[in-house]
């Protein structure tokens, strides 16, 4: 299930359908809330549970088709079960680094400040 | 993703809000458990209640670096003493969260950002279900 042996543009129309199921489970859950007889909106916000289900399946999709890919590209880079090196201290939870906002680029990963969400409004 | 859409403006102070609500859940439910009319219901009230604190927490995190201005707490609704109606209250609250939550998945500006928030949508589904549960619980009573 490579991203590479499927049509070009799949991984677009899978992140398409993500967001049309998240959406989904918001609008299905919205309909239940306003459904006065209760079996009904059972059944509706067992829809928005399904709609979830989707999402979670694509999202599992889409993070598979990314890991092979990677892997493809770069069979060094992913190591999805490392193994204990003796030359690595180990990793505790003392040994992260604390960010400041003011420390720009010194946190871990070098490249971003990894707050994305310091650049939202 | 979705950050640029006119929906996702003030992302963070929509994280703010959310997290007071958790709040305000919170307590609300820790009225519920209160006037549960077995220690069964009580103890699964009581854990949905430890659910909305630890969603409250997680939101927190999310914005622990850069915090939106402190928001007012919204009107949160007291435990009325009828466990039916708080229950029957309690199922909307969970249905509104279901959409607010795809809604801020939806603006989520990672993958990351968004699966955690998901991950809060599906225990708030998984609360409803619960909740509907403890309402047709009476019926199996007298079926059986």
């Amino acid at each position: 299930m490579n991203r590479h042996l499927l049509i070009p543009d799949l991984a677009s129309k899978i992140e398409i359908a993500q967001e049309c199921e998240l959406k989904l489970a918001g609008i299905y859950a919205d309909i239940a809330k306003n459904m006065t007889d209760p079996t009904l909106q059972s059944l509706i916000y067992s829809l928005s549970g399904d709609a979830y289900g989707h999402f979670r399946t694509l999202a599992i999709i889409q993070t598979l088709t990314e890991s092979r890919d990677k892997r493809h590209t770069s069979p060094t880079e992913m190591q999805p079960y490392p193994t204990a090196h003796l030359s690595h201290p180990s990793m505790r939870k003392s040994s992260f680094r604390v960010r400041t906002m003011t420390a720009g680029n010194s946190g871990k990963g070098g490249e971003s400040n990894g707050n994305e969400l310091s650049s939202m409004q | 993703m979705g950050m640029n859409c006119p929906q996702c403006n003030n992302y963070r102070a929509q994280l703010e809000a959310s997290i007071q609500d958790e709040i305000c859940d919170a307590g609300f439910y820790a009225g519920i458990a209160d006037e549960a009319p077995t220690d069964i219901l009580r103890l699964i009230t009581t854990s949905i209640t430890g659910d909305e604190y630890g969603h409250a927490r997680l939101q927190a995190s999310l914005l622990g670096v850069c915090p939106p201005p402190v928001s007012c707490p919204p009107s949160c609704p007291a435990a009325t003493g009828n466990f039916t109606a708080d229950v029957r209250m309690a199922v909307s609250g969970e249905l509104s969260a279901i959409t607010r939550y795809a809604e801020l998945a939806g603006c989520a500006p990672t993958l990351q950002v968004r699966y955690l928030l998901t991950s809060i949508l599906g225990d708030e589904y998984t609360h409803a279900r619960i909740w509907s549960a403890m309402l047709v619980a009476g019926s199996l009573c007298s079926n059986t």
